[in-house]
């Protein structure tokens, strides 16, 4: 028996893909896709054919919902998942502020719904295997972890700093952040954050270097920067590395690549294709499965609401221009 | 002919002066070695890039047992000087972590004879400000550039920037990996590990990183750094912000058991584009089966290119500072290892001028 999904707006970039990937998913049914912009997303669900319908019509219709709105719309929309009873999907972060996000955490606990995050690194199988090692103890005591979260800059509300609750540091912390929580079992307890804006002429930055201590005293440094050239032949990147006392182990997310250079018409162009498992495919299964009751959500609302601490406490420490404990 | 005293441990003082060997116009009047029984193959260990600054010379054997036999060898710097009655030497040499020769380099300017340096030339900020000090009064001066700034890769890197191949940088960023027994380019810091700590050493190396940068991208205005200790590996991170705009990153790391490749990641990100360069490039552009094997001929590497560079100034065809040049990159390795210390980002007008 298929579960009925829906799309909650289109303006993510990631809708496309989530309703590209569900509308071929067995154990989903995607019912529609809805949004403000009426044009658009007629466009998107005719594209996957599907219906196009308001907000509050796809409720109605559905089991559950991913919501791929701008980010200062997400309590709005989950607010209305809540009143349907609706399981919930959410692209992070969670919201645009720490508060903001551990209300929705508690609204949403309060009413027992499936709540999870968007975090498809968590089903990634290098990642995964990387858990396995570090669970395992080859990696001894963690010394320190270093991560790559960079991308080419989105555009759109992602520059909006209202919508989006800022730039490269609101977008690119999340992944990283969360995965090395999930592997390690250890909080972020420190930031510093150097944040610039000098790849782009937006009013947000996109620069975002973060240097980090976990609970364990390990260091932690990740590069989050919208760096990545709009003309490189992948959209960017998303590793890990964990130093330990018995051994240095690395997960590179995307790292089964192959180049395609087609020379057909007047533009050069090559790009390099990921060919490994698809983590986004998975996260849509889990998501199911976790509406089945058959299992539990991979990355929590408190997951978000501890990453969103950190996204605060790396913007605290910009302003005040130092080290920021990280409060949960 | 420019007559040279090379000080420093016994295996970069070895290596040195077969460099200086290679050129017509220098001559290697003596050598102070630390670590005489010392085995360690500089080339294969030095604190620079393997991949660009290799020279595996099947004579290099041969070269070195030469300069070490035919070189007067003494017990202190003092004592070479001595040895010259004070006229008979036009520049000395401190080889390896300039860090651990603090009293060399000391002596050197004192005596008012030229001398070149690998950063830094100072970790604390009373020996750094006693060392510029000591060089503006000098008839003396130092040069303490890393030969970095003088291979073919930095180099190119360098070049692109500056003609706008990338535009304004965004992020720049180094990644060092490296065994600490060698070899790697990291063998000679094992000294400084001994003496100093482990935050002195791994500040030794970053030293060079931020040379490099500050060559391309102005000078650095702030820094953080953390650094941890362990039985099998020490490893640092820096966050630098750079005067102009921009920021950078710089990882070292380095192992006593398990021990990785060397391995070095450079990379620069502009407005307009990205430069990356990874050692592996260099270093299976040309091998047998997996063997690396060294592809740049010895007069291109980037030490005797940096050796070159000092015998220019001393011949009066470069220009001379008037004290040590550059300052800034030691300058940034005291505040790199305050703020290991203290917690905090460092700007560096706090520290001294």
């Amino acid at each position: 028996m298929t579960v009925d999904i829906g799309i909650c707006s289109t303006a993510h970039v990631n809708a496309e893909v989530y309703a590209a990937l569900l509308s071929k998913l067995p154990s989903a049914d995607l019912v529609g896709i809805s949004g403000r912009n009426t044009e658009r997303t007629r466009r998107r669900a005719d594209a996957v054919g599907t219906a196009a319908m308001s907000h509050s019509e796809l409720m109605r219709a559905t089991d559950g919902v991913v919501v791929c709105s701008p980010t200062a719309d997400h309590e709005e929309l989950i607010d209305l998942a809540l009143r349907h009873d609706v399981a919930i999907l959410c692209e992070k972060p969670l919201e645009t502020s720490l508060s903001a996000a551990k209300s929705i955490r508690d609204r949403c606990a309060e009413r027992n719904v499936v709540a999870m995050m968007a975090m498809p690194i968590r089903f990634s199988r290098p990642m995964q295997r990387l858990k396995e090692r570090y669970e395992s103890g080859a990696v001894g005591d963690l010394l320190s972890v270093s991560g790559v979260n960079r991308g080419r800059m989105p555009g759109g509300w992602f520059v909006d700093p209202e919508l989006a609750g800022g730039g490269a540091v609101a977008d690119h912390t999340d992944h990283i952040v969360d995965i090395v929580r999930w592997i390690t079992g250890e909080e972020v307890t420190e930031v510093y954050a150097e944040t610039d804006t000098r790849f782009y002429d937006i009013p947000v930055e996109d620069v975002n270097l973060l240097s980090m201590t976990l609970s364990n005293g390990a260091s932690f440094l990740l590069d989050g920067s919208w760096s990545t050239p709009q003309k490189n032949p992948f959209w960017g990147d998303a590793e890990v590395e964990l130093v330990g006392s018995k051994e240095t182990v690395s997960a590179d997310c995307f790292g089964y690549r192959y180049s395609h250079v087609r020379d057909v018409g007047h533009e050069p162009y090559n790009e390099s294709i990921y060919w490994g498992a698809d983590p986004n495919n998975a996260l849509l299964r889990g998501f199911v499965a976790a509406i089945r009751g058959e299992q539990t959500v991979a990355a929590s609302f408190d997951d978000a609401v501890r990453t969103a601490a950190v996204i605060a406490a790396a913007y605290e420490s910009v302003e005040r221009g130092e080290p920021v404990d990280v409060t949960y | 002919m420019k007559r040279i005293v090379a000080v420093g441990t016994e295996a970069a003082v070895r290596a040195h002066a077969e460099r200086y060997r290679r050129f017509d116009d220098a001559t290697v009047r003596g050598v102070v070695g630390t670590d005489i029984e010392s085995n360690v193959d500089y080339d294969r260990s030095a604190d620079y890039d393997r991949s660009v600054d290799a020279d595996d010379s099947p004579k290099r054997d041969e070269a070195d047992a030469l300069d070490a036999s035919t070189a007067p060898r003494y017990e202190s710097l003092p004592e070479a000087l001595e040895a010259a009655d004070g006229t008979d030497v036009d520049g000395i040499d401190v080889c390896g972590p300039g860090v651990s020769h603090v009293d060399a380099l000391e002596t050197a300017l004192e005596a008012g004879v030229p001398v070149r340096c690998d950063p830094p030339i100072a970790l604390d900020a009373e020996q750094f400000d006693r060392l510029v000090s000591s060089a503006s009064e000098s008839e003396g001066w130092l040069v303490a550039h890393s030969p970095h700034r003088f291979s073919r890769m930095y180099g190119r890197l360098h070049s692109t920037v500056e003609s706008g191949g990338i535009g304004p940088v965004g992020v720049a960023r180094v990644e060092r990996t490296a065994p600490f027994e060698g070899p790697g380019w990291n063998v000679s810091y094992d000294g400084v590990r001994a003496v100093a700590g482990h935050t002195e050493a791994l500040c030794s190396v970053l030293a060079h990183d931020v040379d490099v940068l500050e060559w391309t991208f102005g000078p650095v205005e702030r820094v953080f750094v953390r650094v941890r200790e362990s039985e099998r590996c020490d490893h640092a991170h820096a966050v630098l912000a750079f005067r102009e705009g921009g920021r950078a990153t710089a990882e070292i790391r380095w192992h006593r058991t398990e021990t990785p490749a060397p391995r070095v990641g450079v990379e620069y990100s502009g407005k307009h584009g990205r430069l990356d360069f990874d050692e592996d490039d260099a270093s299976t552009a040309f091998r047998a089966g997996a063997t690396p094997l060294a592809v740049d001929p010895p007069e291109d590497d980037c030490r005797g290119r940096a050796i070159r560079a000092f015998l220019d100034r001393l011949g009066g065809t470069g220009a001379q500072p008037t004290n040590v040049a550059p300052a800034s990159p030691s300058r940034v390795v005291v505040a790199a290892r305050r703020s290991a210390a203290e917690n905090r980002p460092v700007t560096l007008t706090e520290e001294s001028q």
